[in-house]
Parts: structure tokens; sequence; C-alpha cells
């Protein structure tokens, strides 16, 4: 009896596990006073940083930034322009570090400015990788840029410029018309991007102006791609209209009349959602584009998809708040709820999300974390059976151990458990040790270089360095590394550059390096950002800007 | 005699190898030779011991810190006393290290399990007759302590303080806990086994009689 009954409590524990679907649950973490101005776009995650900027019309001494956080909510640094009095409505937009036709870049967080400045930095830093200029009338940049292999294409205020994401070169400057808050979109043919004026323009990838398109109104996003051409949604002074272009054609077709003032709208797959001052409209568009459900709210900003496919919206009302919706991909609106913080009140920024975090700004300049306790969306999607196969294999060794206690006396039953209590522990003990040794505090930790030299090249910052520490003082830098996710990729390149032989002996806890240019020493340990590598190379991933220092023993 | 201070302790030099080599086997045979005479059959008893855990430690020796020499220098101890436990202790750890890797280590390794060995000879594992499971078990949790803390003393360097080695030892608690961890399932599969075939318990006519008729039948 006693037998079966543990049998079915542990049979019903189990079963319980993969299928705890409980709703999100938020809780605030921290929150941060931006200060004077509006956070009206967008905070970005980046390598697990998150980067926000503010906005406003600047008339004393106040002046706009992009401020970097670490997840915990610790300012890593700040850059203010003081040039810029206007409204910065363009997003930001990080760039992973990659290589093309025009150069090799770091890893870069694009600024556009209302003062027309464009900069690129380093995201680890704020300081500057490159800086271009463009025309003001009023204001200058305010529209969302938009990324094409190695080049960024900016929509500046009277026209669109292109740039290589190396060295910030321009490519070509192409005069449209003024625009304001109008972004790009690049398709296989070129680059489509409106103005106040209500013209949609295609501009090739050589700079020449291809066709263009009067629909009304002004257009004050960048046009979504579908299978059937481009859907807009155009602003007219008492209401706005969702429009389809066929863009061979150049004919326009009316999807639906709404309110006034559209928001940036969203896609995924088929499906795009547009906001105004009175409803948030799906469109899901296949053969045809059709208008799929509709819900009532006051959206003029940006969406953001939660990692759990919902759709966050920001309420731009006194009241505020977010809107969230649960929408299927057909496009219906299966639930809607306000997310409401401590300071909701006008707001245009969508959400940012992290691992398990949500990132929230809004008009009054309060940047606020949310943490959720619920594993993220993808990793339940992406379940690893793994622990599931585990937990069965634990109790079926466990329901065999009490048969056999049970039946055969304890002796059996002890030396099986003993078994398995040895196996799980050997299991674990990577992890543990690991996480144990982390919370304690080093022995005799040799010094490592854990952060930017200033003898270094100043073409390094942003990238991956590598030190190999020979002792007595016999170090031999290199740096300008792009791109390795592994202690031992990076270190092969390292060797590869410097011309030196390396011996890496296979074990069975992975490669290990045991000498450099024939110098073995006591063995090789490496630290990356100054923090003693506890695993083997393989395994070790690194970030875009590692100090990788190898130190003889 | 000291080429650099490395992550295990001193690097050696060969001839400082060599010398501790062989000092410890004159040890482990002084010891033997001081042992109460004993016969063949036990001398041979002995030398097979020395050899299987030999090559139970270097077969085991890629899972981590589970050290079954632990429980047979305990056993062996407990069994053969003190002198006898601590030369199997040193022939074990110089013939394993030999094939596994050779160097100051292997002086506090050889005196971990020489301890342990001698807390062995202290022990009485057998009570009214009967095999004493309980004190066994507790033997062999504390003497894998005992052996880790010993061992661990190979690290020690100049300039590192009792508060870095405090840490040190700190860091290796899983570790100590794993090892324990091992020592309990060898003390439960094989430790009364490893005992009888040691040589006690004959007069024992209650000593589980199941494990012996299993053995003897099976084998």
């Amino acid at each position: 009896m006693r037998f079966a009954s543990t049998f079915l409590i542990a049979t019903t524990l189990l079963l319980l596990l993969p299928f705890n679907t409980a709703g999100e649950e938020w809780s605030m973490e921290w929150q941060v006073d931006l200060g004077e101005g509006y956070i009206t776009t967008s905070p970005v995650m980046f390598n697990e940083h998150l980067f926000v900027r503010t906005s406003g019309f600047w008339t004393a001494e106040e002046r706009p930034q992009v401020f970097s956080f670490t997840s915990e909510g610790i300012e890593r640094w700040n850059r203010t322009s003081i040039t810029t009095i206007q409204h910065d409505l363009s997003p930001l937009q990080a760039v992973p570090s990659g290589q093309g036709e025009c150069g090799n870049w770091p890893d870069l967080l694009l600024i556009g400015w209302a003062d027309g400045v464009i900069e690129a930095v380093h995201p680890s830093n704020g300081s500057r990788v490159w800086s271009a200029t463009s025309p003001v009338n009023g204001w200058g940049i305010t529209g969302a840029m938009a990324l094409d292999e190695d080049h960024v294409i900016v929509p500046t205020r009277n026209g669109m410029q292109r740039h290589c994401l190396s060295n910030g070169a321009l490519d070509f400057s192409t005069n449209l018309s003024l625009g304001w808050r109008n972004g790009v979109l690049a398709t296989s043919e070129g680059y489509w991007q409106g103005d106040e004026q209500g013209r949609l323009w295609m501009v090739t990838r050589n700079g020449s102006l291809g066709p263009s398109v009067d629909l009304g109104g002004s257009i004050r996003h960048a046009p979504l791609t579908v299978d059937t051409g481009l859907l807009v949604h155009v602003q007219y002074p008492l209401e706005s209209k969702i429009m389809h272009l066929e863009t061979s054609t150049l004919a326009t077709t009316t999807l639906l009349t709404s309110g006034p003032s559209p928001a940036i709208p969203i896609q995924r797959g088929n499906l795009s959602i547009f906001g105004d001052s009175t409803s948030i409209t799906s469109v899901l568009c296949e053969a045809t584009c059709v208008i799929k459900d509709q819900v009532e709210s006051t959206m003029n900003g940006e969406f953001s998809w939660a990692p759990s496919s919902q759709i966050y919206a920001p309420i731009n009302t006194p009241e505020g708040g977010w809107l969230v919706i649960e929408v299927d991909t057909q496009g219906r609106f299966l639930s809607n709820s306000t997310f409401s913080t401590v300071h909701d009140g006008y707001g245009t920024a969508a959400p940012a999300f992290g691992t398990s975090s949500l990132f929230l700004g809004n008009d009054a300049g309060w940047l606020m974390a949310h943490t959720s306790s619920l594993p993220p969306a993808d990793m339940v999607a992406g379940y690893d059976w793994t622990a599931f196969l585990g937990a069965m294999l634990i109790v079926i060794f466990s329901t065999l151990l009490a048969i056999i206690a049970r039946s055969n006396g304890s002796e059996w039953g002890l030396r099986l458990f003993a078994i398995m209590v040895l196996s799980l522990s050997l299991l674990l003990l990577p992890d543990v040790a690991q996480q144990w040794s982390e919370k304690l505090p080093g022995v005799n930790e040799p010094t490592a270089q854990e952060s930017w030299d200033s003898s270094w090249p100043e073409a390094w910052l942003g990238t991956q360095v590598v030190v190999f520490d020979f002792g007595d003082e016999n170090n031999l830098t290199l740096g300008g590394f792009l791109g390795h996710e592994s202690v031992e990729s990076l270190t092969q390149a390292a060797l590869e550059e410097a011309n030196l032989s390396a011996e890496i002996e296979q074990t069975d806890l992975g490669p290990y390096l045991a000498s450099i240019d024939g110098q073995s020493g006591g063995g090789w340990e490496y630290f990356v950002d100054g923090e003693r590598g506890v695993v083997a190379i393989d395994s070790a991933s690194i970030e875009a800007t590692t100090i990788l220092h190898w130190r003889v023993v | 005699m000291f080429q650099a201070f490395g992550v295990h302790g001193p690097e050696l030099t060969p001839v400082a190898d060599a010398v501790i080599d062989v000092a410890l086997v004159t040890l482990a045979f002084a010891f033997l030779i001081t042992a109460p005479r004993s016969t063949r059959y036990d001398a041979g008893l002995l030398g097979t011991m020395v050899v299987a855990v030999t090559a139970l430690r270097v077969f085991m020796q890629p899972v981590p810190n589970v050290q079954p020499v632990t429980v047979a220098a305990l056993l062996v101890g407990a069994q053969l006393g003190a002198r006898r436990g601590v030369a199997f202790a040193i022939l074990v750890t110089l013939l394993s290290n030999m094939l596994i890797g050779d160097g100051w280590w292997t002086l506090f390794q050889a005196a971990g399990w020489s301890a342990v060995a001698v807390l062995g000879s202290r022990l009485s594992l057998t009570k009214n007759g009967d095999f004493n499971h309980g004190q066994l078990y507790l033997a062999v949790i504390g003497s894998a302590l005992l052996f880790d803390v010993i061992a661990s003393l190979s690290i020690l360097t100049p300039g590192m303080g009792l508060t870095d080695f405090a840490i040190y030892l700190a860091h290796g608690i899983p570790f100590d806990i794993l090892h324990a961890l091992g020592n309990l399932a060898f003390a439960v599969w094989f430790g009364p086994f490893v005992y009888r075939q040691l040589g006690g318990l004959e007069s024992s006519n209650t000593f589980d009689q199941s494990v012996v008729e299993h053995h003897v039948i099976n084998g």
C-alpha cells in the first residue's frame, strides 16, 4: 500500500512538470527617472545590456541623452548631444559585429540625432566609432534607420543617405522631400520611404530615384512589405487609411479607414498590426490582404512582440499603461488586458524584452524593469526533454529500487540507492561546483587584464582582445578580432595572427591548452574580462568585446 | 629542488621526484617489516589488494574525486593494522601515480591515505560478532574529509595565508561531498565483503550470511 501510494504521488508530480502553463507574472525589479525629457522610442536590449534614449524640445541647459544600463539597472555610460534641441524620435539601432565589402565593424549602436548627426558608438563604453552628418531643416533625423548587409540607410530630413557600417563612409545622398518620423524599408528592389506630402519613394541601391506614388496625407513610418506589395498607414487630418500598394503597377487599395495619428505598424509573417487614436487593427495578407480583427485603444507609438507572442502597445492617454493583446496566427485578438505600472501616463515607446525581463519607458521619463518568474516562451517552446527523460529514469529506478527493497530486504535497496545518489551527484557536480565557486572569493587570484588599456590602439575598441602572458612582464597583446563566440575560437585566431604554435590536448573535460610557442610552464590558464575560466575552452562563451588573458602558470 | 610553484604546488625536478618516490617506497617497506609477522597468504592478499586497488584507481580516474583507495585503506587498516595499512596506502599511491601523474602531491596523497589507514586501525568494525555497518559508513565519510584536507596541503606555497587555504578548501567542498558519497557507495557494495576477505569475522556466524553465500556460491 505504501509503495503504491509513493508511486502514485511520484508519478502525479512528474506528470505535472511539463504542463505548468500559468500566466505570465511580472514584478517590478528596478526603476530609474531619466530626468528631463520623454522616452519616446523603445529601449533596446543588446548583448544583455539595455540602451535607451530621451527626447524632447529642449530650451534650457538640458539636452537629450542615450544611456546604457546593465539589466540590473546600473548605469554603464551615457552620451549627450549638446547640439540637439528637437524631438529625437529615431529608434536606436543595434548592429552585431560583421564584415562586408566595405570593411569589418564591431558591435555598434547607431544613433540618429534630431540635429542631423548619425553616430555609431561602441555599445560597451559609448565611445564613438564614426559619425556623419545629414541635412537639417528645423530638425534632422527622426525616422527609423534600416540595415542592408554592410550598410545603414538613414532617413534624413529631406531624403535618404546610405553609409558603410565599418567607417561611416557615405555611399549616396538622395534628395526626396521633407519627412518626419519617416522610417526606411529595405527590400530586394531597393529602399522605400515616405514623406510629409504623402509620397512614397523608392530609391535604388545605387541611390537613383525609382518609382514613387502619391498617397496623399503624410507617411510617418516605414512601409511594411508583404507578398503582394507594401502596406502603408497614411495619416490625414482627421483620419488615417491602411493602404495596400501593388509595387509593380503602383496600384493602391484602401483596406481600412480608421482614426487619426497612426502608430508605427509591426509585422510577423503574414500578420501586420496597425494602431491609431481609435483602434488597433490586425491585417492578414495571403493571396490578398484582409482586416482580421480590431480592438479599441489609443495607440500612436510603437508596438513590440513579447517572447510569448503577445503584442504590447503603449496606450497614449493620461491614464496610460500598456495594452497586452493575445493574438493568434490568423490575426484574431483572443484577449486583451492592460499592464499598469506606478508611473502610467502618456507613452509611445514599445517595451523591450530580455531573457525574462520587461523594460518599459514612458513620456514621464521613467525607465522601469520588470522580471518574470516563469521561463521565457522561447525556452518553453524549446523544452529540453533531456531533463524530463532524466526525471523519468529516476522515477523508474526508484520504483525498481522500492520493489527490490520490498522483496529482498533492505540491503539491495541501499546498494541501488547509493549508486543512484552517486550518479546524480556526478551529473550535478559541474554545475554545482561552478555555482559554488562563483559565490566564493578567489584564492591568490593572479592579476588579469580585465579592462581597456589606454596604450592599446583605438581601432581595437569594441573588438575582442587577446593577451598572451608569458610571465616576467613578457606579454603579447593582439586585438581587433570580431565575431568569435568561444575562447577556443578566439585563441586560435590570435595564435594564427601571431604565428605562434600551440599544443592543445584533448581531455575528457574538453580541449586543454598545454603550451604556447613551446612554453608549457605549469600549464596555461585563461581569464575572460578578468574572471578565471572554469570550463574547457570550447565551452567558454565570450562576448563581442571580450578581453581574453592567457597566463602561463 | 623545486622548479617553480604551479597550480598543484611546487613543480619538482626529476631528481626531487625520484628522491620522494624512493623515500616513500623505503617507508612502505619499513612499515611492512616492522609489522607483526604474517603468513604468505596475508602477504599475497595484501599484494593483490595493492595491485587491484591501483588498477581500480587508474580505471576510475576520469570520474571526479571518486576514490576507491580511501575505503580500501580504511578497511586494510581496520583489518590488518596501522602499519600494513600505511604501507598499503603508500604503495597504492606510488603505483597509481606512476600511471596517472607523479609529483609533489604524491607525498600528500600518500600521507592522506596513510592517515585514513591509521583511522581504520582505530575502528572496531565488529560489534558482538556482527559487522557494524553504521560505523563503517560514518568512518568512510570522515575519511573522505580527512584525506581531502591532507592532500590539499600540497598546494600551500610561500605567501599563501591561512585564509587563502581556507578559501581553497571551501572551493573544494562539492568535490569533498562527492568523495564521501563515492566512499559510501563503495562501502555499501563492497565494504563487508572486502573486510571479510581480509581475514576477519571467520568466527562470526551471524555476519551477513546472505552476502557470504551469494559471493561464495556465485564465485
